[in-house]
């Protein structure tokens, strides 16, 4: 037999026992919404001390190089004794910089590999890598110099193979966190299918975590080739480059990519 | 009820409901969000909001999903089940949030339409690791939505009952969807076992209420092949005084009530979200739905004027103090004369 109060919710006569129950259920799901939020919280993975100063405009000066990546040879250090940092330029959103140099270069009537530049953007930075986002598009450009010859800092490995994770370098140092892994692979594809340029986040032998920018054997583009491939372990095989301050594997594309799945002790730690 | 449609047709314990959900949400998120942003201020405010609004849905609708059962089990919990819409829309909307700024976090500012991207970026769609895991959420979304939409007594009028109720068991789709959402997506990036873990515990918890509910809620009930005239159910005092003893002949669901020495059969299924009349109470002379008060008069199953609802009437008849009910349903609303009970029988 059912002796519990009758409740009904319109009535302005709500038995006070009808309501004891519900208050119990309350209380449990505020401990639990409570306690849980702070567990959910502190359960959370690191998030990386990657900077994008978004909406702040920063001012370089720097020698344009257009390859392996767009980028901006910048001097660091005291006259005479400078080395030089590549700043990655990016375009706004998810797009890489080539269609802007495009842009002025038609502008301007010549090519721009290789002139002293000035440009202003926001600046992404990580790890001791930096890229700038050109967010003004080609009106970025303030200033464009002569063609400037600069030595760069070549240090050739040879043949290798590297294992790691293929990002997208916008978002890995500096927009998103985290912007690696699965949750992120759907961006990372859109952002190097907009021309951003493709880094390993590749584990060499000693354990140590490396940087390298991904291009095809002659210095070209490959993202095409990758695309299929990123946010989940992989090898890749071919020449690396360290041009300054960057690794660069030049990948041959004959021995394609291989799918580490479970072999790959790293990041990527459920379903595998 | 109401004879006019309202946006929310507003009492004490609507408000009451409104509340304390508003202070259950206000609660999770201040733990999540304020724990999140004191330990780790390196959070961007996207991954937060993603991560909270995403976080406050599935927690949501869990407890939507367990309100049901619970109210099977035990009437005591009738009162959280009153206001249940609102908790469904709440989700609904907090789902959006999560689902909006995922579009824009990962697919917006591309070189293809985001809608288009969120099913093209990634087309693994034949590898379980690689899953496009955002493809089931979006999915999950689009069943909430047109959960909340349709939420309005206006659309159950308007689709029908078994229609409406039909959408809105799509609810459990979405939550399959959301649960493997969440293992072929986020839980793939976390090193922790404790988001796994509350979803494990979430999913157990839903399956197992729900199982209970099977079980306890044909509890009593008596059960019966269809085909004969009429059919013994029960003796009088296996009844409460007005209460009702449920029982299924054949297809047919019926609530058989006993109230003011008399008895009356009806369908026990209400007309508005087909809640379990024969758990209801007559109050006021009136068979009172539990689930949102719904009212029908017992001899005749019409809603007392002005309201319009009706449900089926059986026949019964008293043998001594035995029950038999005719399990072929009159048209509803037509009048079938309760039954007197004998007073050495009350």
């Amino acid at each position: 037999m059912n002796r519990f109060p009758f409740y009904i919710g319109w009535s302005a006569d709500v038995p006070p026992k009808a309501l004891q129950r519900a208050r119990a259920f309350l209380l449990l799901a505020c401990c639990l919404f409570g306690v849980g939020g702070a567990w959910l919280a502190l359960a959370q993975g690191e998030f990386s001390n990657a900077v994008f100063e978004y909406g702040q405009a920063t001012e370089l000066e720097g020698v344009l190089v257009t390859r392996p990546a767009p980028a901006l040879k910048v001097a660091v250090g005291d006259a005479g004794s400078e080395t030089y940092q590549r700043v990655l330029l990016v375009g706004y959103g998810k797009f890489g910089a080539t269609g802007i140099l495009q842009t002025v270069a038609e502008r301007e009537g010549f090519d721009l590999d290789g002139r002293r530049v000035k440009v202003r953007g926001s600046l992404l930075y990580r790890d001791g890598k930096a890229l700038l986002e050109l967010s003004e598009g080609d009106a970025a450009f303030l200033e464009i110099g002569q063609p400037r010859s600069l030595s760069s800092s070549r240090e050739l490995y040879g043949e290798t193979s590297l294992s790691g994770e293929i990002l997208d370098a916008k978002c890995y140092f500096g927009v998103m966190k985290p912007g690696e892994g699965k949750p992120h692979r759907s961006c990372a594809v859109r952002c190097l299918s907009g021309g951003i340029p493709p880094v390993m986040k590749a584990r060499l032998a000693d354990g140590r975590l490396e940087y390298v920018l991904l291009v095809g054997p002659n210095g070209e583009q490959i993202t095409d080739r990758l695309l299929d491939f990123v946010a989940e372990p992989v090898s890749l095989c071919g020449r690396a480059e360290r041009l300054d301050d960057w690794w660069v594997l030049y990948v041959d594309l004959n021995q394609g990519v291989g799918r580490l799945g479970l072999s790959y002790p790293a990041d990527i730690p459920m379903c595998r | 009820m109401s004879t006019q449609y309202t946006a929310v047709i507003w009492n004490r314990e609507k408000k009451r409901y409104d509340r304390y959900l508003a202070g259950l949400i206000g609660l999770f998120l201040l733990a999540f969000c304020g724990l999140t942003l004191a330990l780790q201020p390196e959070i961007t405010a996207e991954t937060l909001i993603i991560r909270a609004t995403g976080t406050t849905a599935l927690l949501l609708l869990h407890l939507t999903l367990m309100i049901g059962p619970l109210c099977r089990i035990d009437p005591a919990f009738l009162p959280l089940l009153y206001n249940r819409r609102h908790l469904g829309v709440t989700t609904f909307f907090f789902g959006l949030i999560h689902g909006v700024f995922n579009l824009i976090q990962f697919h917006s500012l591309g070189n293809v339409n985001p809608l288009v991207s969120l099913f093209t970026a990634n087309v693994h769609y034949g590898s379980l690791s690689n899953f496009p895991f955002q493809v089931l959420g979006f999915g999950a979304l689009v069943i909430l939505f047109l959960m909340a939409a349709t939420s309005h007594d206006f659309w159950l009028k308007n689709l029908g009952p078994k229609a409406w109720k039909t959408l809105h068991m799509f609810v459990y789709l979405a939550y399959g969807l959301l649960v493997m959402h969440v293992l072929l997506g986020v839980a793939q990036a976390e090193h922790s076992p404790v988001a796994i873990g509350f979803l494990g515990m979430g999913v157990v918890t839903v399956i197992s209420l729900h199982l209970a509910a099977a079980f306890f809620g044909q509890r009593g009930q008596f059960t019966a092949a269809a085909g004969e005239d009429f059919v013994e159910v029960c003796g009088l005092a296996d009844i409460e005084d007005k209460r009702a003893k449920v029982c299924l002949i054949g297809k047919e669901n019926i609530a058989i009530f006993k109230y003011d020495g008399k008895l009356a059969a009806v369908s026990n299924i209400c007309k508005h979200q087909h809640g379990p009349l024969g758990e209801g109470k007559i109050v006021d002379g009136c068979i009172t739905c539990p689930w949102h008060g719904y009212q029908y008069l017992p001899e005749n199953g019409c809603s007392p004027p002005p309201f319009t609802e009706k449900v089926s009437t059986y026949e019964l008849k008293l043998v001594g103090d035995r029950i038999f009910v005719n399990p072929r349903p009159h048209p509803e609303g037509t009048r079938v004369e309760p039954v007197e009970i004998p007073r050495k029988h009350e």
